[in-house]
């Protein structure tokens, strides 16, 4: 015979179960730094004891003899201990999803201007009054202030270039470059006899054009109309490995090239690297913003790598931030960094002091961007899971361009 | 005294490392010298020798905790994954565990203790062992660090892979019945909508794989495993430039590596760089051992399977040429330098070995049961996997269960696992059900450089020529379909193969086409070929800016025209026929428009055009024929369900005109044949008010001196308001 002191004995195993749980389990490293709090394991935990434990207290005494206990008494702390522990793990894996989805920094609530797309964006082009959308699958000229997208059916397109003096949008694929009018909207475009095929391309300027391929940068001067228009080859740069990205910068013969391992300077007038410097992450994209000199390079899941490229011959990396989970786009202006981040959403960084970058912003209402770029009036930042293109004016509301604290409205 | 025990001891221990106990130092070179043989001959590849003297090492100095290690290494080796071969594993993790008692801080001893419990499939223990050891990580080389890092990481991702699809059923629904799917595809697609999903699932688990796999990565960056766990997980998130930029990381620090060309491939597939991500492909396979690269390579997997035991009944150069004629068939452009179908194909092999593959295993992700049918039908439209439940078959009780389907229509896969492994297996009657379902459907092809592959209306007709036959191939290239906006460049062909898919022309060209062309470009080209071929003939266009495609592939027997022997071409049907000259006495005297489209308006004439060759003439110099020319009506369109219903009972009980002769003709002509052997012939009919549809066109010519009847027949059929095809010469 089992005295009746032994029905209190699950209880109490439960709650030392509980006390281990909650002390030896801790929140992972990541989430622990800046958890938003842990209330919702504590919440769950009581409202599992209670869901379980108060129909078992206010129940009668089960007719048949099962066990030992059978008496509420004995069910209802049995009950309740189930309760909490079942809810206390449910809250604490949602409390783990939420400190995840929280990172340090305010929250930012952005206005949304979004247009959905037929096809999965993987570059964006912006023009003036717009953009183009490029992706395997298609191609789009969006108008914020028009009709509908206009969708063409060119696909494939790795990337594209605006000439807005010539009403023109160079894009370019390995099979070659091709024009389209942007005047017209024109999504059929045509593919320029004889140029060379590539996977990024960058206006140097109004007849200007870099088209990056595995060899290296190939400068080409555009020549004549839409309808003949022609390129020609002025001179090539070789970067050793196939480039990643380009940033050219504006008002001077100077192209930032970003190779897998690399970034340089690349003087395009006379087609010879000014300095370098080793990348130590693998790099997906660039920008430079050339008033401040920074410049940034987004490594995806191994962080943001922030530069100081002032002096072309001698570019210098100053930090690499981890503090945003995937860095899979960013674009630098004055003291700011607008962040791409995924599921982590768009995060905006201060750079007021570069060693130490502080986020200042995040907003989670864009879906999850895949792309933030500089736009003709602010960023265009897309959501390849959603299929969508948000445009963001800048500056942000309740963000000062130089990156003062962002105030909460 | 206290002041002189330090000295003393420093002393002693001084004296005991000059002068050895004699005995043990020379058991111990004994035993060093055997071990060093032992590791001599298990480089040289005889694992019996080598175990056999490394046995001796031990014999002779059993606290020798490296010999144990290699001893219990050589015996992993020998051990698979069979639960019936635990004999070999017994004796590896006894011989393990000796050299973790004898040095219990060797993170190598530890790790290779793990994978021998992984092999075991003791998950918890051996992930215990890997952590302890990464643990004691000041000891452990980048290599062994990167090792550790990633099998941790595995473990990782399997639980994260276990949540990242879980699904729940809502109230009242569920759990899904594996009898009623296979039937009933649907029932699984609705339950999958009505399922739904927690966000976040699995992420602190996704951090933590990410986070051991690139610190594998970072001590040894050339780590095969990691790097391409790592590459699956970028692929499945779409994050396609961080899967490039790891794809060619991992390359340039293991450029030997075949796995790191089929992720190359892969990502180049995804975006559209069809000719690249063939190169790559081609090399990494080159890369791969042989015994793996034929088994790759094989395609009976996609195959029915009595084509595919054929196939495997090949061997060397016959199954080689199997092969390239069985993607010379499967290619469904050959305008583009890539087959776009086997780089598809490739891709979902590369894909399956990412992502399911089980190297610990030897087993190679295309040859699980999930790779299996990623292979042959692509990625599934819809993935959820449920929890455990108590219920259900014995074998799915306590197992997470994976749906995949492929639309309402299906088909459905179901797969069983159990929780914290790796593999999955179909579940319940689902392996029977894809076994059937090949024999219906062995493989499904996209790619995403065919945004549309569209019909292109062609008639070919054969004529005899003086080395062979001549060809001509009619096409209508449907530029509507193919520039929707208007002008542009159209890239055409027309290719000519064999029965084995060598080619025996190729006529390539780019065409202008202007703005506010006719919707159809009517194009044709002459080829000579060899007679008594089976030929494939297969015209092609292409705009290079959107990839839309139009493509038709006709396949036809051999025709011969035996010299000296009667025989017929084929008839060629035409919107016109006109003489050129009177007396006409070849193809040439006649301004022919052809048909491609083999369609007609009613009452609008047929015109027919053939050739009859070497009839026998008479001592005249006469050859005498008669023509028997009959059109049948061999199907008629109608519009509307209800019309269809009726008009196939008509059809069935005979009251419709399905069937019946719309027109017969018979007459005798006499045709001098002196100093030539070719009577070009031309006919037009004209049928009374047709109704829309399919009509048979026969033409039997019976050669009255030589006693020889030829056939010819060619279907063409009836459309209201299809106007006629524009006018092209021949190319």
């Amino acid at each position: 015979v089992i005295p009746p002191s032994s029905s209190v004995r699950p209880p109490r195993g439960c709650a030392v179960v509980l006390l281990l749980l909650a002390f030896l389990h801790p929140t992972a490293e990541v989430v622990a730094q800046d958890a938003p709090g842990s209330h919702r394991r504590w919440l769950l935990a009581l409202a599992g004891g209670v869901v379980l434990g108060l129909p078992a207290a206010l129940a009668d005494p089960f007719p048949v003899q099962l066990g030992s206990c059978n008496e509420p008494g004995c069910v209802a702390p049995v009950a309740a201990a189930v309760g909490v522990t079942v809810g206390f793990l449910l809250g604490k894996e949602r409390d783990e999803a939420a400190a995840r989805r929280f990172v340090a920094g305010p929250r930012l609530q952005l206005p949304r201007e979004g247009v959905a797309l037929p096809f999965t964006p993987e570059r964006v082009v912006p023009v003036e009054g717009g953009a183009v959308a490029l992706g395997v699958s298609g191609m789009a000229h969006l108008a914020w202030e028009g009709p509908d997208p206009t969708v063409g059916s060119a696909r494939g397109m790795a990337a594209g270039a605006a000439f807005p003096e010539r009403g023109l949008l160079l894009t370019v694929r390995p099979d070659g470059v091709f024009a389209f009018s942007l005047l017209f909207r024109d999504v059929r475009g045509r593919l320029l006899a004889g140029s060379p095929g590539g996977t990024g391309i960058a206006a140097l300027g109004p007849d200007q054009v870099a088209v990056l391929g595995g060899g290296g940068i190939r400068i080409l001067e555009l020549d004549g109309g839409l309808a003949e228009l022609g390129l020609r080859e002025v001179g090539t740069a070789s970067s050793g490995e196939p480039p990643v990205a380009a940033a050219p910068v504006a008002g001077s013969h100077l192209l930032w090239v970003l190779t897998r391992t690399r970034l340089a300077a690349v003087d395009t007038e006379q087609f010879r690297e000014l300095g370098g410097v080793e990348i130590p992450i693998l790099p997906l994209g660039m920008d430079v913003d050339a008033a401040s000199g920074l410049g940034v390079v987004a490594g995806g899941s191994q962080g943001l790598l922030i530069l100081d490229l002032t002096r072309p011959a001698e570019p210098v990396v100053l930090h690499r931030y981890t503090g945003v989970r995937e860095v899979k786009g960013a674009v630098v202006e004055g003291r700011l960094v607008y962040v791409a981040a995924g599921d982590q959403g768009f995060v905006v960084l201060d750079l007021s002091d570069p060693l130490a970058p502080e986020v200042v912003g995040v907003s989670r209402n864009l879906g999850d961007p895949s792309s933030v770029q500089r736009g003709v009036d602010g960023l265009l930042v897309t959501d390849r899971a959603a299929r969508r293109l948000h445009r963001l004016l800048l500056p942000l509301p309740g963000l000062a361009p130089s990156g003062d604290r962002w105030e909460d409205p | 005294m206290r002041y002189l025990l330090p000295p003393l001891l420093g002393a002693l221990l001084w004296i005991w490392g000059i002068h050895p106990p004699p005995a043990a130092g020379a058991q111990s070179q004994e035993a060093r010298a055997a071990f060093r043989e032992g590791e001599r001959l298990a480089q040289a590849g005889d694992t019996t020798l080598a175990l056999a003297s490394i046995r001796r090492a031990v014999e002779l100095d059993p606290a020798f905790a490296e010999a144990h290690f290699r001893m219990g290494v050589l015996h992993a080796g020998l051990s698979s994954g069979e639960p019936r071969e635990f004999r070999e594993r017994l004796s590896a993790r006894g011989a393990l565990e000796r050299a973790i008692r004898l040095d219990p801080e060797n993170p190598l001893y530890l790790l290779e203790f793990g994978k021998l419990l992984l092999r075991q499939q003791i998950r918890v223990d051996a992930q215990r062992v890997f952590q302890r050891a990464l643990d004691l990580g000041e000891r452990a080389d980048a290599s062994t660090q990167a090792e550790l890092h990633f099998q941790l990481g595995v473990f990782r991702e399997t639980q994260w892979l276990r949540f990242r699809e879980r699904h729940r059923f809502p109230q009242g629904l569920g759990p899904l019945s594996e009898a009623r799917a296979v039937r009933d595809p649907m029932y699984v697609w609705d339950v999958l909508e009505r399922s739904y999903t927690f966000d976040g699932q699995g992420e602190a688990d996704r951090e933590s794989m990410l986070a051991h796999f690139r610190a594998a990565l970072a001590a040894n960056p050339a780590h095969a495993g990691a790097a391409t766990h790592l590459l699956a997980y970028h692929y499945e998130v779409g994050a396609l430039d961080e899967f490039m930029a790891e794809a060619q990381r991992f390359l340039a620090a293991a450029p030997g590596e075949w796995r790191g060309y089929l992720a190359l491939g892969l990502g180049l597939h995804v975006l559209g760089r069809q000719e690249e991500a063939a190169g790559s492909f081609r090399y990494g396979v080159e890369l791969m051992p042989p015994e793996i690269r034929d088994d790759f390579e094989s395609v009976a997997r996609i195959l029915p399977r009595d084509e595919a035991e054929l196939l495997e009944s090949l061997e060397g150069e016959a199954r080689a040429e199997a092969l390239r004629s069985f993607w010379v068939r499967m290619d469904p452009l050959l305008l583009t330098p890539a087959n776009e179908y086997q780089v598809e194909y490739v891709a979902r092999m590369a894909y399956a070995d990412l992502r399911f593959g089980l190297p610990e295993y030897g087993i190679p992700g295309w040859r699980t049961d999930r790779g299996d049918i990623w292979v042959r039908y692509g990625a599934p439209e819809r993935v959820a996997s449920f929890s455990p439940t108590s219920g259900g078959s014995w074998e799915a009780a306590h197992r997470i269960t994976t749906v995949w389907s492929y639309g309402r229509r299906g088909p459905v896969f179901f797969f069983n696992q159990n929780p914290g492994y790796r593999q999955a297996a179909f579940a319940g009657d689902f392996r029977s059900y894809a076994r059937e379902l090949r024999s219906v459907e062995s493989a499904r092809f996209d790619a995403p450089t065919l945004a549309s592959l569209i019909s292109v209306p062609v008639q070919v007709a054969r004529f005899r020529s003086d080395d062979g036959v001549r060809v001509e191939v009619h096409a209508a290239l449907p530029l509507d379909s193919l520039l929707p906006g208007g002008g542009g460049v159209l890239d055409t062909g027309v290719f000519v193969l064999d029965a084995r898919g060598r080619e025996l022309h190729r006529r390539v060209q780019q065409e202008v086409v202007v703005a506010g062309s006719p919707p159809v470009l009517v194009r044709s080209w002459v080829a000579e070929l060899p007679a008594d071929t089976p030929l494939v003939v297969s015209v092609e266009a292409r705009d290079p800016v959107s990839w839309v495609a139009a493509a038709s592939r006709e396949r036809m027997g051999g025709i011969a025209f035996p010299p000296g022997a009667p025989s017929v071409s084929d008839l060629l049907l035409a919107g016109e026929v006109e003489l050129r000259v009177p007396g006409p006495r070849r193809r040439e005297d006649f301004r022919i428009r052809p048909e491609p489209r083999l369609t007609f308006i009613p009452e609008a004439p047929v015109h027919l055009y053939f050739e009859l060759y070497d009839l026998l003439p008479d001592p005249d110099g006469f050859a005498s024929y008669e023509l028997e020319l009959s059109v049948i009506v061999e199907e008629i369109y109608r519009q509307g369900p209800l019309r269809r219903l009726l008009g196939e009972l008509a059809d069935r009980w005979g009251v419709s005109e399905v069937g019946e002769e719309a027109v017969r003709l018979r007459f005798r002509r006499e045709e001098r044949v002196v100093a030539r052997d070719v009577i070009p012939e031309y006919l037009s009919i004209v049928l009374d008010e047709p109704p829309p549809g399919r009509y048979g066109l026969s033409l039997v010519i019976r050669d009255r001196n030589a006693g020889v009847e030829l056939v010819t027949a060619r279907s063409f059929q009836i459309l209201e308001g299809e106007g006629p095809a524009p006018e092209s010469p021949p190319r």
